[in-house]
């Protein structure tokens, strides 16, 4: 088996049980206990259940699960933003709502650059995003369960699972898309590869 | 510091022993200040003592008069040679082996009867000076004699109804009630480390029963003039059925033979020890049928 | 041991309570005095004298004996306790041979049935003194074995031995000789005590002391002392040792090694059979043998009455791991001795259930033969059903079974047995049958209890809620629970309370289903159920339970989904509001799932309202605006504004929206500084600011896409953003807090001034589109800016105003400093005036 490093899953705005009742049945196939060591979650869990699924996940790593906190979440322990250090990378993570202005591209890099780390992980938009710039990361789950947005814009179930190793990361995007020739949801996956220039 | 004084120990906590067994033990002499001796010595005395109990003097008068003690075992030995202990407590070991004394062919069970009594004794003495007393200390130890096993063990089977008894008042016949009661017993030669077993079959009884008990006897026997000097006493007596027990439901028996009151049935020219059990079967009137097993008893 | 097994210390408890008596009873004023007697005998009476003595002794104790007292039940058992204490002190004082008098004296007393009544009771007294006897004994020789090696391993270094302590199952190896001979002599002791019945009791008593001698004769000696039992001849007392034998196994139950090529047999399975063929014998003779039964003092029913609890505990003991061998031998001796109910129901209740449902046939015939009366027949079956709930029996039967019981079931006349009865075979019925026959079958229960004219109505309640339990509980099809003509109708007979418990269980086991309904009827029914539960809660309602019912409404919420008929959703959402007010939770979870209505019809519609849609889409802001004020919680109210603002925006409602908007601005003032919640289980105060920071940012972020006013201007919402924050409370003074909002808004206005907007809301003209390169926008706008930096910088400087001191403030101020002028240098353009804010900016972060 080919060494992907440490395998840490990204995902949040699962927004439950308050607009979506469940994870897709698709992704809890994908994200077996015991395989993932690291959890970022964007926030907005909304649920003690969620929370704690989310700490199955990752068996016997209990302090490798971090949670900010959302616009809807009512947990009031979640930090605004926090800054986890993974292999070779600092990673910022913070839901997204308190930016002005939200989640742009701007904002983002303010944030990025105040936190100074080198992969940011935001949510709110419920749009997966993968924005690489300058050796800065900016890196958007999505909503794990699709729920519903308030600006028109249609959401679709997605996380990203990042594989760390060293200086090296590979993110992979899972999205549950329609598919209209089957009919049916499909989980697709795209990759993107970055590296770091070691520090000096 | 405590006055001089003088215990004696024996390192078997039960203090029973066979023949052949060594015995081993400590004189511990506590020295106060420290004290001088004449000596320090250890006896043992085993004997078959006769003695009479107090009912039955007039018969064995003549009987006691002639009879001295059979001494089994007469031993001393000196443990520690005339000199002086130092301040404090002093512990002089000892041993020797138990075996019967010269011209005696064996040792006898630890027996405490009514007047035949087999015990052993072993003393401790310090010798002191004038004007001061001598320690002394006794105590008893037991001796256990092992027989062969005896492996011929029979049932013993039994039948109780009215037409065996004996000893009938004339006048009580008619007021008999039916019954009939059966058993058995595992074996009438008993190990006395082993209980004594059997099993009693009320099969029918007209009258309740009020209570069924196992007596224990021992009976003592000497050769005296012509005749024979007897004296029956009982050792135990168990209870192994309380009140009216349903017919045909076999009851267990079963009676520890008691340790000290029992030994192997002794037979020698000098006395005579034997040992039977008595079934009682008491019924509500206070009536009461008896049978009687005599039994051989050994140790083994 | 499974779970059912009644533990001695409850069922003795039961005893105590039920066996009673008004008699006085005897007790030997001389109560040690005569005891030495019982002690071996040291020779010396001619036998004919002993036997004289003994029996004069039986004839006075017979009597009551000139010696006793007559005591009432109440001083009779402090008499007892007396002794305990009495036991427990002369221990302590190491009066060895004064303890073992009064364990005697406790035993003989259980051969004492003089007074029937209270001897069940009698019987838990005086054992458990004699447990305590035999307790003590066991933990002293344990101790006194310990202590010897302990000195024997301090005299010899080179000892193996690794420890002195004894674990608990030690072996008898382990046991020093000085503790066995100690052992042997309380052996030599209780073996010779004359009478049967104390020997026996001190025997089981001190029988885990066997272990100090082997390791395997336990069993041997349990299985003696099972046939010694049988010479007791009261069957009162025998009963009860048999019971006391069968206590002695359970506790040494792990100790019970066989030697090797010993045939095993359960002692207590022994003394069973003996109890059986001892009950055939007096049943022929109608009792008569017994003193009591014989002199019309007692009844034969209540007499074998008192025989129960002993025989339970030996059946439940037997029954336990019963093997089916065991099991059948049992049943054989049943049917040839001893048909009686008594004994039938504690096989039923004791042996596992997959024996019993196995052979549940072959049972119901044995009930149904069962003569007697004094077990209800109805009992019977009862104790036969629950196996057949917890093992389900053979296929084939199963339907036969159920038709043959209730045969006779639905006869009986009490209602409360009756009920007894159903509770058990509704759970059978409803995991096995169904609905079909389980409504047929509720229908009976129904006509019971409208019939029960006897029995107060409370006092079925608790029947027919368990039985609605356990039919809420195995239902596999809610639905078709709920729709049985027969099964609300009971849930109406419930009480208030209990309806509350039962709605709360179907309404659970609804939510688990993740079901979504849209079935009216069952809608309905829902409804009710939720409502029945609503309305349990009042201001004395705990916060744990107000938060179980809350979800548990919420959840049903969620599960009602009438598909594309929005209006119909709408109006069962108004419905919930109507009837649902207390609970926030449930309030706030209407007015999402509104919004989630209206994201529903934007995208049925594409974004494209026709006049219907656009109506209902007013409809559900409407009920929105309504229904927010009623909420406690103010940031549940700020979200909910925005959230809906937000609604509104997409479906281009701008006026619903600025409405929303206007609320939520108005309520910042009005947030205090602390929120304090009474209504957890303790009183919490926590500050409010860290959640409106982000609030605020959030907010400000949307009003950069919400459409200006035409009259009132492009700003006029954020400027009463702005005014609306210096009133609240801990926003009046400069503070960290306050400049971190101050940035966040100067982040705003540099958006703001962007030609175009980083994003939009489709088909909604924001800003940049409205009044783009409108020379009074871009005036009003420097003109907004200018104030707002002049503030922010004011802000800046209050941070540390009166503190200079305070490092933290310092660090906080240069943190802010050093942001904005992050923020100045991407997003304006350079000019004198903002080069040397810049640098002054600098200098504060320095």
């Amino acid at each position: 088996m080919q060494d992907f490093g440490e395998l840490v899953l990204v995902m949040g705005d699962l927004c439950i049980p308050n607009r979506k009742g469940k994870l897709p049945e698709e992704f809890k196939a994908l994200l077996v206990p015991g395989k993932i060591k690291h959890v970022l979650c964007t926030g907005n869990v909304c649920s003690k259940s969620m929370e704690q699924y989310l700490r199955n996940l990752v068996v016997g790593n209990a302090k490798n699960v971090h949670i900010v906190r959302g616009d809807m979440d009512d947990n009031k322990t979640y930090p605004e933003e926090t800054v986890v250090t993974i292999g070779g990378f600092k990673i910022g993570l913070c839901h997204g709502h308190q930016l002005v202005p939200t989640a742009h591209v701007e904002s983002l890099l303010n944030l990025q650059r105040r936190l100074d780390v080198d992969i940011l992980i935001t949510g709110h938009t419920h749009q997966t995003e993968v924005y690489a710039n300058d050796q800065k990361y900016l890196i958007n789950p999505g909503s794990g369960t699709g729920a519903s947005t308030y600006n028109g814009k249609a959401s679709i179930p997605s996380f990203i699972l990042m594989a760390i190793k060293g200086n090296n990361v590979v993110t992979f995007v899972y999205e549950l898309k329609f598919d209209p020739e089957t009919n049916e949801a499909k989980v697709k996956v795209s990759k993107s590869e970055f590296s770091k220039e070691p520090d000096e | 510091m405590s006055k001089p004084s003088m215990e004696l120990k024996l390192d078997n906590d039960d203090r029973t022993f066979s023949p052949g067994d060594t015995i081993a033990g400590a004189v511990i002499v506590n020295a106060g200040k420290g004290m001088s001796h004449n000596g320090i010595s250890i006896s043992v005395d085993g004997s078959v003592k006769l003695q009479l109990s107090a009912k039955s003097v007039g018969i064995f008068e003549a009987f006691y008069s002639t009879l001295k003690p059979l001494v089994l075992v007469e031993k001393k030995l000196e443990v520690l040679k005339p000199g002086s202990l130092g301040p404090g407590v002093h512990s002089i070991p000892f041993q020797f082996k138990l075996k019967p004394s010269n011209g005696m062919p064996q040792l006898y069970d630890t027996y405490h009867g009514v007047y035949i009594n087999v015990q052993y004794v072993i003393g401790a003495l310090v010798k002191r000076g004038m004007m001061q007393k001598d320690f002394q200390k006794e105590m008893e130890f037991y001796v256990e004699v092992f027989a062969e096993d005896v492996k011929e063990k029979k049932k013993h089977e039994f039948k109780i109804s009215p037409d065996q008894l004996q000893n009938v008042h004339r006048g009580l016949k008619s007021k008999i009630p039916t019954f009939l009661f059966e058993g058995h017993l595992d074996s009438v030669i008993c190990d006395v480390t082993q209980p004594f077993t059997g099993e009693l079959v009320i099969q029918q009884c007209s009258l309740p029963i009020k209570s069924v008990e196992l007596q224990l006897v021992r009976v003592e026997r000497c050769p005296y003039m012509e005749g024979e000097a007897r004296e029956a006493t009982e050792v135990q007596n168990i209870q192994i059925a309380d009140g009216d027990v349903v017919p045909n439901l076999p009851i267990t028996i079963n009676m520890i033979l008691p340790r000290l009151f029992t030994c192997g049935t002794m037979s020698t020219k000098n006395f005579k020890l034997d040992f039977e059990v008595n079934l009682h079967v008491v019924f509500v009137d206070n009536h009461m049928v008896t049978e009687n097993f005599p039994i051989k008893l050994y140790r083994s | 041991v499974h779970a059912d097994f009644e533990p001695w210390k409850v069922k003795s408890e039961r005893i105590l309570k039920k066996y009673t008596t008004n008699k006085r009873i005897a007790v030997r004023a001389n109560f040690l005095e005569e005891s030495s007697s019982s002690l071996a005998g040291d020779g010396g009476n001619a036998e004919e004298n002993k036997i004289n003595k003994r029996l004069a002794e039986l004839k006075e104790a017979h009597r009551g004996g000139k010696g006793s007292s007559m005591m009432t039940q109440g001083e009779y058992i402090k008499h007892i306790e007396k002794q305990h204490d009495d036991l427990k002190r002369a221990w302590s004082k190491g009066e060895r041979v004064l303890s073992l008098r009064i364990a005697i004296q406790c035993a003989k007393l259980l051969g004492d049935t003089s007074v029937p009544r209270f001897y069940p009771s009698m019987y838990v007294l005086l054992t458990s003194i004699l447990t305590t006897f035999g307790e003590l004994v066991f933990v002293r020789i344990k101790k006194k074995s310990e202590e010897a090696v302990k000195v024997a391993m301090e005299n010899d270094e080179a000892s193996t031995t690794s420890s002195h302590i004894l674990a608990n199952d030690f072996r008898s190896g382990e046991i020093h000789s000085t503790a066995k001979h100690t052992c042997r002599n309380w052996f030599f002791k209780t073996v010779c005590i004359r009478e049967l019945v104390p020997r026996l009791y001190i025997e089981l008593a001190l029988l885990e002391c066997n272990r100090f001698l082997t390791d395997n004769l336990m069993l041997e000696t349990l299985m003696r002392i099972a046939k010694s039992i049988r010479g007791i001849g009261d069957p009162l007392c025998a009963t009860y040792a048999k019971a006391y034998l069968a206590t002695k196994l359970i506790s040494c139950e792990r100790y019970l090694l066989a030697s090797p090529g010993q045939q095993l047999t359960d002692p207590t399975a022994d003394t069973l059979n003996d109890f059986m063929f001892c009950f055939k014998y007096y049943k022929e003779r109608e009792w008569k043998d017994i003193q009591a039964v014989a002199n019309g003092n007692i009844g034969i029913e209540e007499y074998i009455d008192l025989l129960a609890p002993a025989l339970e505990w030996v059946i439940q003991i037997v029954g336990r791991e019963g093997s089916e061998k065991t099991f059948f031998t049992l049943l054989q001796q049943y049917r040839e001795f001893c048909d009686s109910s008594v004994v039938l129901v504690h096989i039923l209740s004791s042996f596992k259930s997959s024996l019993v449902s196995k052979h549940a046939s072959m049972l119901t015939s044995l009930i149904k033969s069962s003569k007697d009366n004094l077990v209800p027949k109805a009992r019977l079956y009862r104790a036969l059903g629950v196996s057949l709930c917890k093992t389900p029996p053979p296929a084939n039967i199963r339907l036969s079974l159920l038709n043959e019981i209730w045969k006779t079931a639905t006869k009986v006349q009490d209602i409360k047995l009756y009920l007894e009865v159903s509770q058990v075979f509704v759970e059978y019925i409803a995991q096995n049958f169904s609905e079909r026959e389980l409504n047929i079958f509720l229908k009976d229960v129904i006509k019971h209890v409208k019939k029960n004219k006897e029995v107060p109505f409370e006092q079925l309640h608790h029947y027919l809620e368990g039985m609605v339990q356990k039919i809420i509980h195995n239902s596999k099809d809610l639905f078709k629970i709920v729709a049985m003509a027969n099964f609300l109708p009971i849930v109406d007979f419930l009480s208030k309370q209990d309806k509350v418990k039962v709605s709360k269980a179907l309404l659970s086991k609804f939510v688990n289903l993740q079901k979504s309904t849209a079935d009216p009827v069952i809608i309905h029914t829902l409804f009710d159920l939720a409502r029945n539960i609503h309305d349990s809660i009042d201001e004395l309602t705990y916060g744990d339970e107000r938060k179980q019912v809350s979800q548990l409404i919420v959840d049903v919420i969620r599960h009602v989904d009438y598909g594309r008929d929005l209006e119909r959703q709408l109006n069962f959402f108004v419905d919930c509001r109507r009837a649902f007010t207390q609970l926030d939770m449930v309030t706030f979870e209407l007015v999402v799932r509104v919004c989630l209505l209206v994201v529903k019809a934007y995208r049925f519609m594409s974004g494209k309202h026709n006049r219907k849609t656009s109506a209902f889409v007013k409809a559900c802001l409407a009920y929105s605006h309504i229904t927010i004020p009623s909420l406690d919680g103010a940031f549940l109210k700020l979200r909910l504004y925005l959230q809906c603002a937000q609604v509104a925006l997409v479906n281009n409602m701008v006026s619903q929206g600025e409405a929303f908007l206007k609320s939520a601005v108005s309520l910042i003032p009005e947030v205090p500084e602390y929120d304090i919640d009474e209504r957890a289980d303790r009183k919490t105060k926590t500050r409010t600011e860290p959640e409106m920071l982000p609030y605020v940012l959030n907010l400000a972020s949307f009003l950069l896409i919400f459409p200006g006013h035409p009259k009132n201007g492009p700003f006029h919402l954020v400027k009463g953003l702005l005014n609306a924050v210096q009133k609240y409370k801990p926003w009046e003074k400069p503070c960290v807090g306050k400049c971190k909002l101050y940035l966040g808004l100067v982040h705003l206005f540099a958006a703001f001034a962007q030609r175009s907007f980083p994003y939009h809301v489709t088909k909604v003209d924001s800003n940049d589109t409205l009044f783009g390169s409108n020379d009074v926008y871009e005036k009003s706008l420097s003109h907004f800016t200018g104030t707002l930096l002049t503030q922010t910088l004011n802000q800046l400087h209050g941070i540390v105003e009166g503190k200079e001191k305070d490092r933290s403030a310092k660090a906080a101020q240069g943190e802010l400093a050093l942001d904005l002028v992050n923020i100045l240098l991407s997003t304006m353009t350079m000019n004198k005036h903002s080069a040397t804010l810049v640098v002054k900016l600098y200098r504060l972060a320095k």
